[in-house]
């Protein structure tokens, strides 16, 4: 579920839709937690689908690094993607603010650290100083171990704003958050974990 | 599921076709193209949600009344949750689509670009009635669950004259029917260019009634939430 205060915006004709803030969304808020009405369909499922599906998952489904198609059923399926992205995965089924979003910025996700296929990859045009250009499979891994640090920084903020979906979280993301808080070493985002 | 982007009646995006009506009914469906008459505008499919009672009620809180609001309850009594815009579409007393038994919506006339995709609630299994406000010379007043005992016969005549055109037209939707759909033979022979078979009639639709009890959620479907 994406976190209540946002609103699909039309953002421009070539970007298309993406989801806004509505009102400020701190550093540290749990912005997005994968839940019971997500769909996760496995390769064998997606294979199963009559072909005229294809592009309804290539559109809105993304890879959870495991040959699973995850169709998000609210406003996590039009979260774009920047070079400097507001927001990040951590690994455990939920996503965090990277820093104060304003209202009326975007809600965005650094794609490679998704795990795009050849096909789904694009030229970005973020605007971002750090815009990489072109977005292709691979390299995620790297991404991800540069935005580890600052995950890990707005996660210690977790406790002091309000998360609207706590609840949400699962029990595992539960226990790993209170490790990291309670000063735990290991590194919280999990390599096997979606 | 509706006509969007992939399909032949280009809705220009399926979210982008989404459009706030106001501020008390919320967001609704809105044409991007011209879809004539006797075209499929909604098609129960593969990716819609469907959940039992005791399924629904073990949802967490957060996401328990969402899928009380946007559902509409199925003759075995399941909670149908669309996993796209469909869920938006709003009542009219005067629908621009009817509904050809549980699985299918069809256009009874033209509809133009802007103009927003409606259907009737009445044959949803509301558990209590609605107020209307939809603005149609034809309007109710008030939604209730008796009203499929009234109009069953005007509404069949018009989703039958639509059914007659479908044969004759692009329907990029029928593809997408999720397998089991009980009105496949329908669909076959719409695709086959065949005479129709008999349509299910609406009041024989709404006999089906629910095995469990409808909660109160559910009526609350109309008044959709701003947010998505």
């Amino acid at each position: 579920m994406i976190h209540p205060h946002t609103s699909l915006v039309e953002i421009d004709p070539a970007v298309g839709i993406g989801v806004v803030a509505s009102t400020l969304i701190p550093r540290g808020t749990l912005t997005w937690c994968l839940d019971a009405l997500d769909q996760t369909l496995s390769a064998a499922r997606a294979r199963a689908l009559p072909p005229v599906y294809g592009p309804t998952l290539e559109r809105y489904t993304y890879d959870d690094g495991h040959g699973n198609r995850v169709l998000c059923w609210d406003g996590g399926r039009w979260m774009n993607h920047s070079c400097a992205p507001t927001c990040a995965g951590t690994g455990l089924g939920f996503e965090v603010a990277l820093r104060d979003i304003l209202p009326g910025e975007q809600l965005t996700n650094d794609y490679q650290t998704l795990a795009l296929t050849e096909a789904e990859g694009f030229t970005c045009r973020c605007g971002a100083p750090t815009c990489r250009g072109p977005i292709t499979a691979g390299d995620g891994q790297l991404i991800e171990a540069a935005l580890l640090d600052a995950v890990r920084e707005a996660l210690l903020a977790a406790p002091e704003v309000a998360q609207p979906l706590a609840s949400l979280l699962s029990d595992e993301a539960r226990a790993r958050l209170a490790a990291l808080l309670q000063g735990a070493a290991h590194p919280l985002l999990a390599p096997s974990a979606g | 599921m509706l006509p969007n982007d992939q399909a032949v009646l280009p809705m220009l995006h399926p979210a982008a076709a989404l459009r706030l009506v106001n501020e008390t009914i919320g967001m609704g469906v809105f044409a991007t193209a011209f879809i004539p008459k006797g075209t499929i505008i909604w098609i129960l499919d593969e990716l819609d949600i469907i959940l039992s009672p005791r399924e629904v009620a073990a949802l967490p809180a957060l996401l328990r009344p969402i899928v009380e609001t946007w559902s509409y309850v199925d003759g075995d009594g399941r909670y149908v949750f669309c996993w796209d815009h469909g869920r938006y579409m709003n009542h009219s007393c005067e629908p621009s689509s009817r509904g050809i038994g549980e699985c299918i919506e069809i256009a009874v006339r033209d509809i133009h670009p802007g103009e927003q995709l409606t259907c009737e609630y009445g044959t949803l299994r509301l558990s209590r009635p609605l107020e209307c406000a939809c603005g149609a010379a034809a309007c109710r007043g008030q939604v209730t669950p008796a009203d499929v005992a009234a109009c069953w016969a005007a509404w069949d005549v018009e989703a039958s004259e639509a059914a007659q055109l479908a044969a004759s037209l692009p329907q990029p939707l029928i593809p997408f029917a999720r397998r089991g759909n009980p009105e496949q033979a329908i669909l076959d022979a719409i695709s086959g260019g065949r005479p129709l078979p008999p349509l299910p009639s609406s009041r024989a639709f709404q006999s089906l009634q629910p095995s469990a009890p409808v909660p109160a959620g559910a009526a609350l479907w109309a008044l959709s939430e701003v947010s998505a």
